[in-house]
């Protein structure tokens, strides 16, 4: 019965967001997904491909090609799944990623597929592009669809500090929804074993949010990360083990009134 | 190649970026539009330091010593890098901006900026960014006021070019138009300072891409600037949607800007064209200039007008929008120019059936007012190299009683001393305004009470070295029998990648009329001012790190305390900006 009025409470929020409101607040809004979500899902800095997906401009050259494979668990106890699947490759020195993104049951479905590039505009200042297709569908409704364009940038200022900035949906074009643009600036400063980020997210009509990731790495084969959002209070955590050619990770995001939210994911290093 | 080695040097011996604005007459009152204009000149109309003579250059504001060796460069006895070793100080500050702005290479600017205020209730969100080389530039400008609910709620975006064949410049996307003697059209630029110059038209037909939060007075098209033969010309079309509210079927455009998710405003679409020529005959420059607006009453309007030297110190400037003795607006400036002397009057006569909106037409009386006729004088002595004497006067008068508003009237003097000593500035301000009636209800009552308030200010600045300075504004009011007083003062200083300054401003104001303004340095590009109307005190910090030669951190922390307001006695402001200078 419980899980009924929880389903009921979430397929009222969707419907009222799809119907009523625009932008769609509340759609493509799941920050669990992927391994930036054990840090406090900071995007716009960090060096995984889930970051790159946000912010391409954090991409070098220098990156192995890889395939990322992940799955969540959103909110347990619903029966919602997520997913991603993202390749990230390097051709002519001109670095490329591409995802697919899943998140949804049987009833509701988001689905997210981004292409991003980035070009060096100066030694240790990068730009980056992405063009991102979304999809929502709910049965017994038609699906809407947009195209947006986000624009990233990171300046790596010395060894141990970078920052960087993206604006989200910059420019969109949409059948049915109108995707919230968001802003996100941050630094992150690396010291020793850990590296601390700090950001903070805009999303048009909501507060300014604040949100604080510490990732831990003792040596290359494991990492560990934490992270706290102050807006919705949300916490964060997960590890990290990278071996040769695969890499496994495991995340939990804790929130105060949601139910807690798991995921892990695989990644291929193809070369 | 030579630019690229001067560039480079400057970069190593000098910050990548300054915000050379700064207010350099900081006992007048701080005005935004003053500000823009001053921004957009420098990062558009780029200052012609290869051919500048001896006055402009110290109107731009070189010392004595910085232009003789300019001058000498100028003539090509002296290397770009032995001028950039020869000049020190604020003059090297200045040099490198000019040099950046004229320079043909492909550059990127890109600033970021978070800001919030206990006024703004929350954060507003500006991300600016500009692209150019020998072709031309882009400008992008995305704004979010606390409340909105995009990001882009405010968005510009101009293509501009002086490399389109048929064209000397055109500029595609959000634009200003700045004509003739601003009698039909004046966005920008009407801020009459002390300066004589001032009073004078320099710029017969500008155009300039719109790169700024300001919401109000642009257009959106496109301007193209031209010259065939002896003839040069400026023309637009422009169609731009106005947001704002409609009251007894009179639109207003919303002038804060401010557009908060949840309440509706009106929006009408404004389209606007226009053409203004001018040429040069027997040294006599003649302008003529129409537009046409059918959203407005008059429909179509346009502006004659022309201007000549006279013994070389002598200019004389007429412009009228009207050939109807009934219904125009009409300009006359006289201005007399020595080393010694500078003086200039102007004497405006507005009668016509469109209300003196702000932006379009620069007027004394304000916008409620539809016509009004008045003298303005500027006068200038510089006894000494280092005596600078100012008076100015402006009068504003109804030149035909329509409505209440017009028995209006406004004369106000303001007399300036500066004295420039080895190390230090002493300047002493003297502002008496004199407004009638003081109340609207004077009106009927026939009491035509004067509103007399007189301003007095003294400033010492203080250089203790190259890179530490000092100073103290103190600012007066009088009104009625009541008195205003306000101190500020304010430290600066820089070391290696660091800028600082820390500011207090203690005030004492018993009500709004005698409200007294002071400048405050802020992030770069970004205008900033407090305006004190009751009792108590301001401090403020900021602090500039710099680093890369290309990147910039930027961060403001302000507290205003009132000594009256019990429900919100300290109010935190905070500005945060990342630039970004390639």
């Amino acid at each position: 019965m419980i899980r009924i009025k929880k389903m009921m409470c979430v397929f009222a929020v969707v419907i009222a967001a799809i119907s009523h409101i625009a932008p769609v607040f509340g759609a493509f809004e799941y920050v669990g997904l992927g391994w930036p979500a054990a840090t406090a899902n900071i995007r716009v800095l960090g060096q995984h491909p889930h970051h790159f997906i946000v912010n391409p401009a954090l991409m070098g050259n220098n990156l192995q090609s890889q395939v990322s494979l992940s799955y969540q668990n959103p909110f347990q106890s619903l029966d919602l799944q997520a997913g991603s699947a993202t390749a990230y490759q390097s051709t002519k020195r001109r670095p490329s990623i591409h995802t697919l993104n899943y998140f949804g049951d049987e009833h509701y479905s988001e689905i997210i597929f981004i292409n991003g590039s980035s070009w060096n505009i100066e030694k240790g200042f990068t730009v980056g592009l992405t063009s991102n297709y979304h999809r929502l569908g709910m049965k017994g409704f038609q699906s809407q669809h947009a195209l947006t364009i986000s624009l990233g940038t990171h300046a790596e200022l010395s060894n141990r500090i970078q920052v960087g900035s993206v604006i989200e949906h910059a420019f969109q074009w949409e059948k049915g929804m109108t995707l919230p643009q968001k802003f996100h600036i941050g630094g992150q400063y690396a010291i020793g074993v850990a590296t601390i980020s700090l950001a903070v997210e805009k999303e048009s009509a909501l507060p300014l949010e604040a949100c604080l990731g510490l990732l831990i790495a003792p040596d290359s084969f494991w990492q560990i990360g934490l992270g706290y959002r102050d807006l919705s209070g949300m916490m964060s955590a997960g590890w990290r083990i990278h071996m040769q050619r695969i890499s496994l990770y495991y995340t939990c995001v804790l929130h105060p009134s949601l139910p807690v939210s798991y995921g892990f994911g695989v990644e291929l290093f193809l070369l | 190649m030579r630019y690229f080695i001067f560039v480079f040097i400057l970069t190593t011996i000098g910050y990548g970026q300054i915000d050379a604005i700064q207010g350099s007459d900081e006992l007048e009152d701080p005005d935004e539009t003053q500000f823009l204009d001053q921004l957009l000149t420098r990062l558009f109309q780029p200052f012609p330091i290869r051919t500048a003579d001896s006055t402009s250059l110290i109107e731009h504001g070189y010392s004595r010593e910085a232009i003789e060796s300019i001058k000498r460069w100028q003539k090509g006895s002296m290397t770009l890098e032995s001028l950039g070793r020869k000049i020190h100080g604020d003059d090297l500050i200045l040099l490198k901006q000019d040099m950046r702005t004229e320079s043909q290479q492909p550059q990127i600017h890109i600033r970021q900026r978070l800001q919030y205020s206990h006024s703004l209730r929350g954060w507003r969100v500006l991300n600016k960014a500009r692209l150019w080389n020998k072709w031309g530039s882009v400008n992008v400008l995305a704004e979010q006021d606390p409340g909105e609910d995009q990001l882009t709620d405010h968005s510009v975006l101009s293509l501009s070019s002086s490399s389109v064949p048929g064209f000397d410049h055109l500029i595609i996307g959000d634009f200003h138009v700045n004509w003739g003697g601003g009698l039909i059209l004046n966005h920008q630029g009407a801020r009459r300072s002390l300066n004589p110059k001032s009073l004078l038209r320099m710029k017969q037909s500008s155009i300039r891409p719109h790169y700024s939060s300001r919401e109000t007075n642009y257009f959106s098209g496109v301007a193209g600037s031209f010259a065939y033969d002896r003839i040069k010309g400026t023309a637009f079309i422009s169609s731009r949607t106005l947001k704002g509210l409609s009251t007894n079927s009179q639109f207003k455009e919303d002038a804060d800007g401010v557009h908060p998710a949840g309440k509706t405003f009106d929006s009408i679409k404004s389209n606007d064209y226009g053409l203004a020529l001018e040429t040069n005959i027997g040294g006599t420059r003649f302008f003529a200039a129409t537009i046409y607006q059918p959203m407005k009453n008059s429909g179509s309007s346009y502006e004659l007008g022309f201007s000549r030297d006279l013994f070389n110190y002598q200019k004389i400037q007429i412009y009228s929008n009207s050939l109807n003795l009934n219904n125009h607006r009409t300009i006359i400036t006289w201005a007399y120019f020595t080393q010694l002397f500078k003086v200039s009057i102007q004497y405006r006569l507005f009668n016509s059936d469109e209300v003196l909106a702000p932006g379009n037409i620069s007027a004394l009386l304000g916008s409620s007012a539809y016509n009004e006729k008045g003298v303005s004088a500027r006068a200038h002595l510089r006894p000494t190299r280092k005596l600078h004497i100012r008076y100015s006067l402006d009068t504003g008068y109804a030149a035909e009683l329509r409505s209440v508003a017009d028995y209006r009237t406004i004369q106000r003097h303001k007399f300036q001393i500066i004295q420039k000593l080895d190390k230090s500035l002493v300047q002493l301000d003297i502002n008496m305004k004199n407004e009638r009636p003081g109340f609207n209800a004077d009106i009927w009552g026939r009491q035509f009470s004067n509103l007399k308030l007189s301003k007095y200010a003294i400033s010492l600045v203080h250089n203790f070295s190259r890179n530490f300075r000092y100073r103290v504004n103190l600012k007066s009011a009088f009104y009625n029998g009541e008195s205003a007083l306000l101190v500020q003062q304010r430290l600066q200083g820089e070391k290696d990648s660091w800028k600082w300054s820390i500011g207090y401003v203690r005030f004492s104001i018993p009500h709004y009329t005698l409200r007294l303004s002071v400048y405050e340095t802020s992030v770069s590009e970004s205008f900033s001012f407090y305006t004190a109307f009751d009792d108590g005190d301001r401090w403020f910090l900021y602090l500039r790190y710099q680093t890369l030669n290309w990147f910039e951190l930027e961060m403001k922390l302000i507290q205003t305390q009132s000594y009256i307001d019990v429900v919100s006695p300290k109010q935190l402001a905070m500005s945060l900006q990342m630039s970004i200078v390639l």
